[in-house]
This record gives structure tokens, C-alpha cells and sequence, in this order.
């Protein structure tokens, strides 16, 4: 099939920015692969089809977050989606850890366990504005709420992850304060 | 002590993300877009109205039927004229003109659909050679396609689009409106944003997705 200069574009965004989408919908899914999958998947193709407009307006890579935020939020309002639990401590490591320990102990399973005990909507809080470094206002517009609730969100978010992982809840540290 | 991205960082070992090393190739998203971009040309979703109430539309069986396109009543220079309409209003959205043998075919919180009369495809979910007015999508970014084309003095954005023409204006009230018109209507925009003028957004109307 000829490629268009939409398919040029759009293949050139593709490339660049695909892995990026995938690992931070990978943190939005708590590590569940395929659910991140999907949801770069159903956004790639949203963002294809809004190509022109979006490409015109220079906000491509915010129509894609924009999408894959929205189909996650409404993917776990759904009970056949409600795959997280609060649990009450991160479960026991089962034979020896894996390579690649962060320095306190922790690995990438109690990390993720942790993050799939918060709320969809904490969990989405964090990685917006520790992982993909929004601003306060971005991420109150990506996640359609006021800026107040996105900092208490991301506040209680962080409290609870410390409770999570660290014993005495002193070893996770953010250097944002705004 | 762990630096939070540090930690999230760590979530994605083993497996559970991908290296950020690795390339990405574009064919599967390409061909995913591309389908996804057929099917809404087919249903007459796509452009600045391509969420708008794509929910109910995926679910119902595709037909690229449009209808009889009888003789329009009252034909002027700029295309189908606009008379006025007294009729019954669906829920969500009220219009005060409609073009001249058309009829309201229905509508629902998130659209409101008008056909002209005796179309083949009574469907409200297919939106193919139909004139339809919608909140702008949730999802919609930036300010849209197209030129200037204010609307009672509010702003609006006028484009054509795929044989459909699409205008975009903020309403009295502040809230986002798209309609979507075919081209065999013959209207300018001036014409449609006439037609724009007369429509009112009532509070039970909703913003579809996409």
C-alpha cells in the first residue's frame, strides 16, 4: 500500500516514542504487560486517525497519554478489569532475590505489588507527575479533576507506597515538591 | 535511599517493560490506525467528530447506505435552505432551523442526528451523509482544523474534511460544539454557521470519546 505523508508522520512519532508510551503505560498497569500493550495500542490508532489535527496543533504525544490515561481509568471502573488488591504488606520473597536490587532491598515484583495496591487514580497521579515529570495543571487536565485533588492524590499516593516498601517508611524520597 | 523514579524504574526489570534500548517498528500500528480510520469513514465518524458517540456506533452493523437524497424543497444559491422547525426535540440538543425536507431522525445525550425525510438509513448511530451536532470529544485537543468561522459573534473553526464539512464553536454557554454536515447540503459556512446559531445545548448533553 503507498504510504501517505500521514503514515510517514505517523511512522516517524512511532518510532520515537512507542517505547516511551509502553513502559509508563507498563507503570499505569502495575507490570501487566498485555494491559499496557492494549492500551498503546488503542491509543496509537486513535492518535493515527487524529493525525492531522493533532500533528497541526503539536500535541501528539499529549493526545496519546490523553487516550491511554482515559482507556485505563475506564478499563478498571469495570469489575472484569479489577485486577488490583490492597494487600496488606508486599508478599514474601519467595527463594533468592533477583539480580539488580535496589540498594534497600527491593525488587521490581515488590515494587510492582505495591503499586497495584493503589487506586488507579493514585497510581495514575504518580506516574504522571514522578515518572513522566507533568506539571500539577497537566495532570489535573489528563486525569479531568482539580489540581488540589491531584496533589492530595499524589500525597497519599507516596505515603502509602512508603508504607508498602520500607519498614520504617523513610527510604523513598521524590525530590519534587510542587 | 531510593529516588522514586529510580524505584519505578526498578518496576520495569524483569520482563515487565520493555528496554528502552529497542527500537519500535510502526507496521502493526500503522495497519491497526488505518482500519480503525476505514471504519469511521464508513460510519461518517471521522474528523474533529470522530469520538463523539462512537461507543453506540462500533456496536451496531455497518451500512454505508445514505439514504434516497430526495429532492431538497427549497434550494438556494449557498445550497439547501434553512426553515424553521417546530417539531419534536430530542433529549440533549435543540435546534430552531433545519434544512428545508429534512427531518430530525432522532438523537440521544451524545448527538443529534438529522436525515432527509425518508432516508434509507434510520440508523442514529451512522452519521454518513447526515447533518450532526455533538459535543467536541473529551479527547479532542488543541483547537481544531480549519478557518475563523465565528457563530452568533462566539468563536469557531470552519473545515472540510473527507466530503463533510465540519464547524467547531464555543456556544453561548462555553460549551465545545461540533457539528458535522455533508457537502450535498450545498451550504457555505456562513450558511452552517447560521444553522449553528439556532442550536442550543441543553444540560443533559455529554461529551463522547475518541
Amino acid at each position: 500500500m503507498p504510504r501517505s505523508p500521514r503514515d510517514e508522520e505517523f511512522s516517524v512519532f512511532v518510532r520515537a516514542r512507542r517505547v516511551e508510551l509502553l513502559r509508563s503505560a507498563c507503570l499505569l498497569t502495575a507490570g501487566d504487560t498485555h494491559r499496557a500493550e492494549d492500551l498503546v495500542q488503542t491509543a496509537l490508532a486513535r492518535l493515527y486517525v487524529a493525525w492531522p489535527r493533532v500533528r497541526r496543533s503539536g500535541t501528539q504525544a499529549a493526545y496519546a497519554w490523553r487516550i491511554i490515561v482515559n482507556a485505563h481509568l475506564d478499563e478498571v471502573r469495570q469489575p472484569r478489569w479489577r485486577r488490583e488488591r490492597y494487600v496488606p504488606d508486599p508478599p514474601d520473597g519467595a527463594g533468592p532475590p533477583p539480580p539488580g536490587d535496589l540498594p534497600g532491598g527491593l525488587d521490581g515484583g515488590q515494587i510492582r505489588t505495591a503499586l497495584a495496591a493503589l487506586p488507579p487514580r493514585m497510581r495514575a497521579a504518580i506516574v504522571l507527575r514522578h515518572w513522566l515529570d507533568l506539571s500539577v495543571e497537566e495532570t489535573a487536565s489528563l486525569l479531568n479533576c482539580s489540581e488540589g485533588t491531584v496533589k492530595s492524590q499524589t500525597a497519599k499516593a507516596l505515603a502509602r507506597l512508603r508504607e508498602l516498601l520500607t519498614a520504617d517508611g523513610a527510604g523513598l524520597t521524590t525530590e519534587r515538591s510542587h | 535511599m531510593n529516588d522514586l523514579k529510580n524505584v519505578l524504574e526498578q518496576a520495569l526489570a524483569d520482563g515487565h517493560g520493555p528496554d528502552p534500548a529497542l527500537g519500535a517498528e510502526p507496521g502493526g500500528d500503522l495497519a491497526r490506525g488505518r482500519r480503525l480510520l476505514r471504519r469511521r469513514r464508513v460510519l461518517g465518524l471521522t474528523g474533529l467528530a470522530g469520538g463523539a458517540a462512537v461507543v453506540a456506533a462500533v456496536a451496531v452493523p455497518l451500512s454505508t447506505g445514505t439514504g434516497p437524497g430526495p429532492a431538497p424543497a427549497h434550494q438556494t444559491a449557498t445550497g439547501i435552505a434553512l426553515v424553521a422547525y417546530r417539531g419534536a426535540q430530542p433529549a440533549g440538543y435543540q435546534v430552531s432551523q433545519v434544512p428545508s425536507g429534512w427531518v430530525i431522525q432522532g438523537g440521544n445525550a451524545y448527538a443529534l442526528v438529522l436525515a432527509p425525510q425518508g432516508d434509507n438509513n434510520t440508523s442514529i448511530n451512522v452519521f454518513v451523509g447526515k447533518l450532526v451536532v455533538m459535543l467536541q470529544s473529551r479527547d479532542a485537543t488543541g483547537p481544531g482544523p480549519g478557518k475563523p468561522q465565528p457563530v452568533a459573534g462566539r468563536p469557531g473553526r470552519f473545515a472540510v474534511q473527507d466530503g463533510t464539512e465540519i464547524l467547531a464553536y464555543t456556544d453561548q454557554k462555553g460549551a465545545q460544539v461540533v457539528i458535522q454536515a455533508p457537502t450535498s447540503l450545498g451550504w457555505d459556512a456562513a450558511r452552517l454557521a447560521k444553522f449553528a446559531a439556532g442550536v442550543q445545548v441543553l444540560h443533559n448533553a455529554q461529551q463522547g470519546r475518541g
